[in-house]
């Protein structure tokens, strides 16, 4: 068996195909370079996101091969030798799956090892994912092949790539209503392969996530399997039978809501301290961060500790829950309580991993940034952070929202009314801003200034 | 202990009211014919029914009627194919086969879908591939070998596993002169011990390297002897042509339709 598959290796289009995945998965994954750079998990999301475009190529490649014996017209040779079916199209079928699965695996392990070389966190949590849609992409090209080898019109690769991408598209937009009117995603959206965003590069897919692609999976690769050696219509009907129950696992095993589709990874979402005090932490994600993060957080610990009871420690933002993609989720009213350590996050940029605004991040609202509560008046918050680090504005916000010149003009002027008092006084009135903060208050700028809120 | 199965068979190749379809028309209608060790040309007009038969003595159309043994067994039967088809060696009118392959490997893998040992395989190829004086292009690709060559190329894969039936349809078509008269001595060499049946409409073929002929008109059997027949008929003056087989074909052909 080894020998006809070499042939088929060196003498099919198998090579061909594993090349012109390997090559548009390259330029998908080169265009979302930004999601994934330094970020293993990140890169998950990007690969798994792939299969959308990857998986109908992957089925009009399988079935331009599988035309292959009526095209060439060596069908009726084939048909006079003595090997029962299945085994004819093994040696076939064995070195396009190799070939695409080598494809893959060498696209993820260029990738893997650039993020581990770059000084990102590598670990074990995202290789099902990786080896579950490596198996998507086999059963793919098999049932691409089978399906070219049942009807083997020049129409059929094009028409097989469209309808599975039109049906994705459709899929992705599927909502259905709630009672109140509101949407909702419905478990039809599982059927498109795009992915729903992750919002930190902690998260992985959730076992039911992969279990769900895993079913589809194995679909592809049974249903092909039998559909390209059946011999009987008992056969066809047990291949038909295994891919549409693969297409109801991805429909049904997953949640079509991304909060169930992710879970946090712990170990990459541990905190990796630096040597030194006062002690400064980041998630193991942004490990490559901390030396860049350290001088700004100490500088931030130093402002703070003009305060009484300031915190001792800065360590990185480690939500509990899965990210929804709005920061209300980790905004309340229930103040959390830890006076010793401040929160700040991170967001480096993707190709120096920088951050320059952890300090000014930790000096937000006296360090209350991440304290659990709502982030209402976020002049006054700025000003206090501006204040204790003796500048006159914060970059705290990128500038992208249209409030935000507001919220500065606010800001400058808070600060000119608190730097006109006693320095004491400012030092009093910071702290109550502070402390109130922590208690979740949302009128602040009072306690800077002395007097009420002027209407916006 | 079990005793293997005899073997023992009269005929390579015994029909018997035939009647195979070529799409909706019955190409092979109640042929009767028997064939053994030696080499068979069969002759015909275009829609004699000869490719047909060819396809049907190759297993690759199911008859739709009458009996095909093939060594003995009868060929229509599932449970009887397999073993039939690893004995077999067919060359088809249209010679498919993959472009981007070499020689080398696409004989080979014919050999092991005739599942030849494995270990037998190589030898095998490169003696196939020397046979049809095909070596010094082994390792090159179908797709870049002349027509003469592809031909050269399909009959070492049919020859491969040296089956005991050899079906060839229309072999020499695109052999130049000095090839086809090196296909003539292959295919007594391989006629001596095994079952060839050759197409063609070349008589001269026939007449140079056949022990035996067949002609077929209309889907039926017009004449089985041996090329002397022919030619004998051809020199008596009946019959048009150049050559006396020719001549004999011809007459043999106008007889038949005839009496039909």
């Amino acid at each position: 068996m080894i020998r006809p598959i070499r042939a088929e290796l060196r003498g099919s289009s198998a090579r061909t195909i594993a090349i012109l995945l390997f090559v548009v998965a390259a330029l998908f994954t080169a265009g979302m370079v930004r999601t994934w750079w330094r970020q293993w998990l990140m890169f998950g999301y990007v690969e798994a996101s792939l299969m959308f475009v990857v998986v109908p190529l992957a089925l009009a490649c399988g079935a331009m091969l599988g035309r292959r014996e009526k095209r060439t017209r060596a069908a009726e040779l084939m048909a006079s030798t003595g090997r029962p079916l299945w085994q004819r199209i093994t040696p076939a079928m064995s070195a396009l799956g190799a070939a695409v699965a080598t494809a893959h695996l060498l696209l993820v392990g260029v990738c893997a090892a650039l993020i581990g070389s770059t000084g990102g966190w590598l670990g074990a949590a995202g290789f099902p994912s990786v080896l579950v849609d490596t198996a998507l992409l086999v059963g793919a090209v098999w049932t691409g092949l089978a399906l070219g080898r049942w009807w083997s019109s020049a129409l059929l690769p094009p028409a097989l790539a469209a309808a599975v991408l039109v049906v994705q598209f459709v899929a992705a937009g599927a909502e259905q209503f709630d009672a109140a009117g509101a949407d909702q995603p419905t478990p039809l959206v599982n059927l498109s392969l795009m992915v729903q965003f992750q919002q930190f590069p902690w998260e992985g897919p959730t076992a039911v996530a992969v279990l769900g692609r895993l079913a589809l999976a194995a679909g592809l690769v049974v249903g092909g399997a039998l559909l390209a050696s059946a011999a009987s219509w008992w056969g066809r009907g047990a291949a038909t039978a295994a891919l549409a129950a693969g297409v109801a696992g991805l429909l049904l095993i997953p949640p079509p809501t991304d909060t169930r589709r992710y879970q946090i990874e712990p170990s990459a979402q541990a905190l990796t301290c630096a040597d030194g005090t006062p002690q400064v932490c980041v998630t193991a994600v942004y490990a490559y961060a901390l030396p860049g993060v350290v001088p700004q957080a100490r500088r931030a610990l130093a402002a703070l500790a003009k305060l009484p009871n300031a915190p001792t420690r800065a360590a990185e933002f480690q939500p509990s829950v899965v990210g929804d993609g709005s920061s209300d989720q980790f905004q309340g009213n229930a103040p959390r309580t830890d006076p010793t350590t401040v929160r700040f996050s991170l967001q480096p940029d993707w190709l120096t991993g920088a951050d320059p605004h952890v300090a000014e991040d930790i000096a937000f609202g006296a360090g209350t940034r991440w304290n659990g509560c709502a982030q209402d008046d976020e002049a006054a918050r700025a000003a206090a952070g501006a204040w204790l680090l003796g500048t006159d504005e914060l970059h705290v916000f990128d500038g992208t929202f249209d409030d935000w010149a507001t919220i500065r003009d606010q800001t400058t002027a808070i600060l000119r009314t608190l730097r006109k008092q006693p320095e004491q006084e400012q030092l009093r009135r910071v702290t109550a801003l502070r402390d109130a903060a922590n208690r979740c208050e949302k009128d602040l700028t009072p306690i800077l200034t002395g007097k009420p809120k002027e209407a916006s | 202990m079990t005793q293997p199965r005899s073997t023992i068979h009269a005929w390579d190749v015994e029909t018997s009211s035939l009647r195979v379809k070529a799409g909706r028309r019955l190409a092979v209608d109640g042929l009767d014919l028997t064939l053994s060790s030696g080499v068979h040309g069969l002759l015909g007009p275009n829609g004699a029914g000869k490719t047909t038969l060819m396809r049907a003595l190759a297993t690759v159309v199911r008859p739709a009627g009458g009996t095909l043994r093939l060594f003995g067994h009868d060929a229509t039967r599932g449970r009887d194919l397999r073993g039939v088809r690893r004995r077999l060696g067919y060359l088809p009118q249209h010679f498919g086969y993959y472009p981007r392959f070499t020689v080398r490997d696409y004989v080979e893998y014919m050999a092991w879908l005739r599942e030849m040992p494995a270990k037998a395989v190589p030898a095998a190829t490169q003696r196939a591939i020397e046979r049809v004086h095909l070596a010094d292009r082994a390792d090159a690709k179908l797709k870049s070998l002349s027509g003469g060559m592809l031909r050269r190329a399909g009959i070492a894969q049919a020859i491969v596993n040296e089956p005991p039936l050899l079906l060839f349809d229309e072999p020499t078509v695109g052999l130049d002169p000095e090839q086809r008269v090196e296909f003539r001595a292959l295919l007594r060499e391989l006629g001596d011990g095994s079952c060839v049946l050759v197409s063609t409409h070349l008589v001269e073929d026939v007449v140079a390297a056949c022990s035996d002929v067949v002609l077929m008109d209309r889907g039926g059997l017009v004449f089985q002897g041996v090329p002397a027949d022919l030619t004998r008929l051809g020199e008596s003056g009946v019959g048009v042509g150049d050559s006396p087989a020719e001549r004999g074909y011809s007459h043999l052909l106008r007889q038949h339709r005839g009496t039909s």
